[in-house]
């Protein structure tokens, strides 16, 4: 089964409340990654991504990332299936995940991890599908052939 | 359905604009990328990507012009390409987005988000149908047997 665990970003990044808008945007352009984890005493407090910190830039009074972070984030246990996670994602308009086990951050999953998984689910479920089909067509054929005078002047 | 039924409003700045002016835009208009045109011609793009990279430089500047942060050559898809064919793209080259051009015109840009999202609403349509046919044949199938059944 598909579960936080399989899907989520491992390498994840985390950067204190108070450090500045600049060493966040530093993490970002050397790890080629779009959102950090914000922590207050090493416990995901928010995220931050690209749009905030390009507001923080602009914005000169700010210069922490506490005052630019977005606290609309969510986190779940790295057990939770992934039609809990597409649900938050596309009902609850989520669009970025911490994942923890044990009350310890283990990684994050973002719009665009859940919406490669949605392709690849969608994938193999179409494979399944023409399989299935292709299964139930021969099953009825055979069975149609069986109970035709031909099919039944085999058998009797 | 073609990308063109998926684009989105796009920035079209000139390459002479500042990068101050280009994060104003961008901001305001929560848009993702921007595209440099001169002369109806796509010199460049200027994506989040270009500009966290000029904020975490020690010595920023803001008043740079957008042509000396911009991404060259800019990969861009037809307005009648197919959604397969964005989807593949964007899975070759790692884009999340890019813009759309009709003949030499920019129209607008597609991301990765409204491509998935087409190619799984276009999924569920076909397995709707396709479980519709199932059930017609195991109908035939059951009406056949019931049939010969009592004819025996």
């Amino acid at each position: 089964m598909i579960t936080a665990h399989t899907i989520m970003s491992e390498d994840v990044m985390t950067i204190d409340e108070n450090a500045s808008i600049r060493q966040a945007a530093s993490i970002m352009a050397k790890k080629h990654i779009g959102t950090l984890l914000v922590t207050r005493n090493k416990i995901p407090v928010a995220v931050i991504g690209k749009k905030e910190i390009i507001r923080g830039a602009l914005n000169k009074r700010a210069r922490t990332v506490k005052s630019v972070m977005n606290k609309d984030f969510v986190i779940v246990d790295r057990e939770t299936p992934y039609p809990k996670i597409e649900h938050l994602f596309s009902r609850q308009h989520a669009r970025r995940c911490a994942v923890i086990s044990k009350n310890e951050l283990v990684g994050i999953i973002t719009e665009n991890d859940v919406l490669n998984t949605a392709r690849d689910f969608t994938k193999h479920e179409q494979i399944r599908q023409d399989v299935t089909l292709a299964v139930f067509g021969a099953l009825t054929a055979l069975f149609l052939f069986l109970f035709s005078p031909f099919g039944r002047a085999l058998w009797s | 359905m073609r990308v063109k039924n998926f684009t989105h409003p796009i920035l079209i700045v000139s390459p002479q604009d500042s990068l101050q002016k280009l994060m104003q835009e961008m901001s305001s208009r929560q848009i993702s990328c921007s595209v440099m045109v001169e002369q109806d011609r796509v010199k460049g793009i200027v994506t989040e990507s270009d500009i966290i990279q000029e904020i975490s430089n020690k010595n920023r500047n803001f008043k740079k012009k957008a042509k000396e942060i911009m991404s060259t050559p800019v990969y861009t898809i037809q307005a009648n390409a197919s959604l397969e064919k964005a989807n593949k793209i964007m899975d070759t080259k790692f884009f999340n987005s890019f813009p759309v051009v009709d003949k030499d015109n920019v129209i607008g840009m597609v991301t990765r988000h409204d491509i998935v999202h087409a190619v799984n609403h276009r999924y569920r349509f076909h397995r709707n149908v396709q479980t519709a046919v199932l059930f017609m044949f195991l109908l035939y199938s059951l009406a056949i047997f019931l049939f010969f059944h009592l004819q025996l």
